[in-house]
């Protein structure tokens, strides 16, 4: 069930990274679809009254970049059965994202995958921690 | 400053004012009403008064500045009504009273007052009566209104149900956003499109941003989902979310404020498709704003 590749990469492999950069745009796009309108995420004045040194990218953003990294490796047929992403640092519009992840555990006869996901700003910091479990197959 | 609850029922401290031809002046002038039964003694006459009469609305006016006064600061009024039921002749003492009816707790933690006021003449004639309705907001106090704010969003308790329908647009601009490619199961982060919260269905805690401390910062801490399934393209959920931890924590940036509810999303058959579960933190700066007083 669980595809040849990510046996074969084996608990503790380092999923290929991503860098993701947004741009405002984005982000407007993003709070349009997920219907978030905190102003945060795109008046610069607001969010500089909220204590911020600019606009700042949706947590929930960054937690579906590291999502999608998790899921396109696992490849065709995989789906979260669960995924969760802490917040521990905020990312400026136009910043530089990188998303990373590794293999934290594989359940070949359950025909689960677990992640550890994470962003990191450009000077290494890490923005955002997340864990997700990936089952192959078909789902209810 | 504490400023206690008004209870109910309960008269407010009367005032007396005479009228003088003064105040008529002035208030003919600001109000912009010239009509001269209020100054000219002959035309008033003429029309069957006795005296210059009071202008119904001056009555109105300092009713109402007395309620600021009887009410307390903690007190905004939002609709006030006078009926005007006999003239008053300038120069005679009228009496300004009133009465809290009832004190109605509100669900975001604020009271509901509801008064009824009126001017009376030396003869104790009723010569305005009048309603009032106005929101009391209890003090903050010291630090942030815990209490109220876990009144504000029933901890523990169904805060509302609302149903969504997954449209195919709705899961393509979603994954368009998120830089994904669309398919008919949606983004494992789709969850946070159906949140009541974050679009506004649901707003029980409004009271958190006039709040008299500077905000240094806020958002998500954390999003958890858990599936029995993914989201699909033609999904109609309904999202039932309910507040299970209200808390504060001292943090680098000022007095953190935490608020985590979960979200239970059904589908139209009622199974359970899934739970999510979202921390967010606001934080204020409080002791600058003791600064500041």
């Amino acid at each position: 069930m669980i595809p040849e590749h990510v046996t074969a990469a084996g608990v503790g492999h380092e999923l290929p990274a991503r860098v993701r950069v947004t741009t405002a745009a984005q982000l407007v796009r993003y709070a349009g679809a997920a219907q978030d309108f905190s102003g945060i995420h795109f008046d610069v004045d607001y969010a500089r009254r909220r204590g911020f040194d600019g606009v700042i990218v949706h947590g929930l953003l960054k937690a579906a970049f590291l999502a999608e990294l998790g899921q396109d490796w696992a490849g065709a047929g995989a789906w979260y059965r669960s995924f969760g992403a802490r917040y521990t640092g905020t990312d400026l519009v136009g910043a530089p994202i990188v998303c990373r992840g590794r293999v934290a555990s594989l359940d070949p006869a359950g025909g689960q995958i677990g992640l550890e996901l994470w962003t990191e700003n450009v000077e290494g910091r890490t923005t955002t921690t997340a864990t997700g479990i990936i089952e192959i197959g078909e789902s209810a | 400053m504490t400023t206690a609850v008004p209870q109910a029922p309960q008269d407010f401290e009367e005032c007396t004012v005479e009228p003088s031809t003064e105040h008529l002046l002035r208030w003919a002038a600001a109000a912009e009403d010239f009509s001269p039964i209020h100054f000219d003694a002959q035309v008033a006459k003429a029309r069957g008064f006795q005296d210059p009469v009071v202008h119904g609305p001056w009555k109105a006016a300092v009713l109402r500045r007395l309620l600021g006064r009887w009410l307390g600061p903690n007190a905004t009024v939002r609709s006030m009504s006078a009926r005007y039921l006999r003239p008053d002749p300038v120069g005679r003492a009228l009496r300004f009273g009133g009465s809290l009816v009832s004190t109605t707790s509100m669900p975001d933690g604020a009271y509901e007052l509801r008064c009824a006021v009126w001017v009376r003449d030396e003869d104790d004639r009723v010569s305005v009566d009048g309603d009032c309705t106005a929101v009391f907001a209890p003090d903050p106090g010291e630090g942030l209104p815990l209490d109220r704010l876990r009144a504000a969003v029933k901890l523990g308790e169904d805060a509302g149900s609302f149903t969504y329908r997954v449209e195919s647009n709705d899961v393509v601009a979603f994954a368009k956003a998120i830089g994904a490619i669309p398919a008919a199961d949606a983004p494992a982060t789709f969850f946070a499109a159906l949140d009541p919260v974050e679009r506004r269905d649901l707003d029980l805690d409004g009271f958190l941003h006039e709040l008299p401390f500077p905000m240094t910062g806020g958002g998500n801490a954390f999003n958890e989902v858990v599936y029995e399934r993914p989201i699909r393209v033609g999904d109609v959920i309904t999202v039932t979310t309910r507040y299970t931890e209200v808390y504060e924590k001292k943090g680098s940036r000022g007095t953190l404020l935490f608020r985590v509810r979960v979200n239970e999303m059904r589908d139209a058959t009622g199974a359970l498709v899934a739970i999510s579960r979202c921390g967010h933190v606001l934080s204020y700066r409080i002791d600058a704003a003791e600064v500041q007083k």
